[in-house]
């Protein structure tokens, strides 16, 4: 009897190991007719593609799910392929993928964003998602031609290794949104006719504002704001320094310098005193609001609206610079160098090695990328939410911009399709909240002529090969500890600037150069790597 | 008696354990075999079986970071002060509750105490935030006595004793609740016999009421001393910010950001396994201890 058992059980523990061990190597090749032309709708029996994906906030107000939003719906019908939507919790995106793909059971496609570690690519070397290099090719023309459209677009669309991994969000050029941002009625009352340009004049305000018991901006919990690095010819993060190499802002001796500021600023009362609790984006908002901050980093738009919401109007200022006239290099919004959405804000899109008929799922992804369904995201539905005057312009009809259900800063997400891989047009032509209001829209626009800045100093921001992201994130865990945790006592002078150079020293130790030049050797990867003419 | 004899005559208590036997076994110790990630360099798309083995990579790369040493000294701060001045106070509560009188009066009391043990710990923490703000209640109260009118909570000498106090005055109630369940089994012959030899109240307390407690209270501190090393870690996570990292940053909590946060599993699960280790030594300590001394145990 008790042979038996351990027998069976031994057995039982030889199979499961053999089943585990044949589905990891299931990625055979996929059989592509290459002379097959995309139209839509598309044949097929019926198989419904199951899709992954974080739902965006104001969405989830009002649905539960993409499936019952009406673009969806119609992209479905249009396409002929159906689909079913699902999602995480919201704030938990991360956790619930990690959870998803340990359990094995994989939907057809999904939206892996940034929250896979490694990205799309080392996604692909794990056997979990599909390498799409040729099925995008033949099942999904219309990507193709958008990605091959110059050198450096199909670079940022492919992975190190070359290959086509993930369907990108692809953008074009608008206006910085994230600014700095004050009440013109705080503004009036203290007597300033101009927007401040130079940090003096920023002090000049601040000292005003601190003389009558307010405090002038509240920084980010962990006080590294980047447009205030700036000026001192860094960013919060990895950048191009001014040699080509690769640095890290947070390990130069510039980051003294925005230190020394911040520092000077929170002995002064410039600085909001609670900032470094756990203040939320919203909590941030209203502080601004309720007049208890006299200025607020963030997108004009919201600024606006959070304003409005008791009746006081927000205007923006431009960059801040050491003086007139300084050139910054690191706008981040220029998608003309740009094109293709990656790092933070990536909407990478993957087909799993789960999916039955992944060129059904290719083609559906396609379709966001054909001017009529990149109209139907950038849009909503025509004649519904849009029409088309006899010039050929496209303007919104009140369903979109009076909707008595949904508010004006909801109809992005419900009514059309904000932020997902797509062909996406600026936000400063389709995004119902800014075109509604032609103020707005001027707001949006102000500073968008400023000639001395580019993002020459930006890295742009490729997928790392799966082994330099592993290698990196290990060193970088216990580096971005110490540099918040430090940003933050030498800003409120707990620990005194004399000790900078301890720090570089103990940054030095934890290996932050390895990460450098980790991210450097990619960088040269990325920049040599073969592009169009390869084609 | 055999095993058989027993089940016959109380199969009915053999059949009721079997739901929790069964929870034990699914949900605590099925997911033990996990534990195998911390040798692994595991990625969830290759699975348990088909990650590569890291052999104790995972734990040198712990005890070679800089902050490993901070984070345990800080998780045993906190959990020494939880214990010092947290595991007494729902103690002397019950002796106090027990010494009224007035039956109304007591049980009103007993309901006030227990009542922010059903607040969420989230609205609890965002309470506390707001109390502590350079402008909240509690520091302007504090500066009166002066104290400095900044943010309590972005001050690391300041983080303990708030997290210890917010927690006393959480659970105090709820605590306190088993205490007096134990103190109303006692014999009111023995009160009775001791005030006629001339005992006073404070000597009635002393010799009768806390030794009809002392059993509860060495199992309930057992069982405490088993968790010093898990102090709380969402109550910690939803209190703590990167300026007072230096003491309020503990396994619990740089578990969650490798873990969770970063997709570092095998380096969370191999943390968590140390951790697990001495909980578990610690309970075996206390248990011999309190055998020994008080003639009280667990097993």
């Amino acid at each position: 009897m008790k042979k038996t058992l351990t027998i069976m059980l031994i057995l039982g523990f030889v199979l499961s190991l053999a089943f585990a061990g044949g589905s990891a190597e299931s990625s055979s090749s996929i059989e592509i007719d290459e002379d097959f032309v995309v139209t839509y709708p598309v044949e097929n029996d019926g198989y419904t593609l199951d899709i992954w994906c974080p739902i965006q906030a104001p969405a989830a107000k009002y649905i539960t799910s993409y499936n019952e939003q009406e673009v969806y719906n119609q992209i479905s019908v249009n396409t002929g392929i159906s689909t079913n939507y699902m999602h995480p919790a919201l704030g938990q995106e991360a956790e619930q993928l990690g959870l998803l793909i340990a359990g094995g059971d994989l939907p057809d496609i999904i939206q892996i964003r940034n929250l896979y570690s490694g990205g799309a690519s080392s996604g692909v070397e794990d056997g979990i998602f599909l390498d799409l290099t040729d099925l995008v090719k033949t099942y999904a023309p219309d990507y193709y031609a958008l990605i091959t459209k110059d050198d450096l677009t199909y670079k940022l669309a492919t992975d190190n290794d070359g290959r086509i991994v993930a369907f990108h969000l692809l953008k074009s050029t608008a206006p910085e949104f994230n600014r700095m941002n004050f009440i013109s009625a705080v503004i009036d009352k203290y007597g300033i006719d101009e927007m401040p340009v130079t940090i003096d004049d920023y002090e000049e305000i601040f000292s005003k504002m601190a003389a009558d018991g307010l405090a002038g901006i509240a920084l980010p919990m962990n006080g590294r704001l980047d447009q205030f690095m700036w000026p001192y010819g860094i960013t919060n993060d990895f950048y191009i320094k001014e040699d080509g190499t690769v640095g890290y802002g947070p390990y130069t001796e510039n980051y003294k310098d925005y230190l020394e500021l911040m520092h000077s600023w929170y002995e002064k009362g410039y600085i909001y005193k609670d900032f470094m609790s756990n203040l939320s984006t919203n909590q941030r908002r209203a502080l601004y609001s309720n007049l208890q901050v006299g200025m607020l980093y963030d997108s004009v738009d919201l600024a606006k609206s959070q304003a409005e919401s008791v009746g006081l109007e927000s205007i923006p200022a431009n960059y801040p610079r050491l003086y007139e006239g300084q050139k910054l290099h690191f706008q981040t919004v220029n998608f003309d160098t740009l094109p293709v959405t990656v790092a933070d804000s990536t909407m990478a899109t993957v087909v799993t090695s789960d999916c039955e008929h992944p060129e059904l799922a290719v083609q559906y992804l396609n379709y966001f990328y054909t001017q009529e369904g990149a109209d139907l995201c950038n849009w909503g539905i025509k004649d519904k939410a849009y029409t088309v005057d006899e010039n050929g312009e496209k303007h919104f009809t009140d369903y979109m911009l009076n909707n008595p259900e949904i508010a004006l800063g909801d109809v992005q997400t419900m009514l059309k399709i904000h932020l997902t891989a797509k062909l996406s047009e600026p936000d400063v032509v389709c995004n119902p909240n800014v075109v509604s209001n032609e103020e707005a829209l001027e707001l949006r626009m102000l500073y968008a002529d400023d000639p001395d800045v580019d993002n020459s100093q930006v890295l742009p921001t490729f997928d790392l090969s799966a082994d330099a992201s592993y290698d990196r994130s290990k060193i970088m865990r216990d580096i971005t500890t110490y540099i918040d945790e430090m940003t933050i006592k030498f800003i409120t002078g707990v620990t005194p600037l004399d000790e900078y150079d301890d720090y570089m020293a103990q940054l030095k130790q934890m290996g932050i150069e390895d990460a450098i030049q980790i991210t450097q050797e990619e960088y040269m990867k990325f920049m040599s790597k073969p592009g169009l003419e390869s084609l | 008696m055999s095993l058989k004899a027993d089940f016959r005559r109380n199969s009915w208590l053999y059949w009721m354990i079997i739901p929790i036997v069964i929870y034990y076994v699914v949900f605590m110790y099925i997911p033990m075999f996990g534990q195998i990630i911390a040798f692994q360099d595991y990625r969830p798309s290759r699975g348990i079986l088909g990650s590569d083995w890291a052999g104790l990579e995972n734990f040198i790369d712990f005890f070679s970071s800089p902050f490993a040493t901070r984070v345990i000294k800080n998780t045993i701060i906190i959990a020494l002060n939880e214990i010092i001045f947290g595991f007494p106070a729902p103690i002397i509560l019950a002796l106090l509750l027990n010494e009224l009188t007035c039956q109304t009066y007591k049980r009103t009391l007993q309901t006030i105490s227990y009542i922010p043990h059903f607040i969420s710990l989230v609205v609890m923490c965002g309470i506390i935030i707001d109390f502590v703000s350079s402008d909240g209640v509690i520091t302007t109260i504090l500066s009166y006595f002066g104290f400095e009118e900044q943010n309590l909570l972005a001050q690391s000498k300041y983080f303990v004793p708030i997290y210890v106090i917010s927690g006393i005055w959480k659970e105090i109630g709820w605590g306190s609740i088993i205490y007096l369940a134990s103190l109303s089994g006692v014999d009111q012959n023995l009160y009775e016999a001791a005030a006629i030899d001339g005992a006073g109240r404070w000597q009635r307390l002393l010799h009768v009421t806390l030794p009809a407690l002392i059993p509860i209270i060495s199992i309930q501190l057992i069982m405490r001393v088993g968790n010093i090393m898990s102090a709380g870690a969402e109550k910690i996570i939803l209190l703590y910010s990167p300026a007072v990292y230096e003491s309020a940053d503990t396994i619990a909590s740089y578990v969650y950001r490798a873990g969770i946060q970063e997709q570092s599993y095998s380096l969370a699960a191999a943390v968590g396994m140390f951790n697990s280790v001495i909980n578990l030594c610690l309970v075996f300590f206390a248990n011999w201890f309190s055998r020994k001394f008080v003639e009280e145990s667990l097993w």
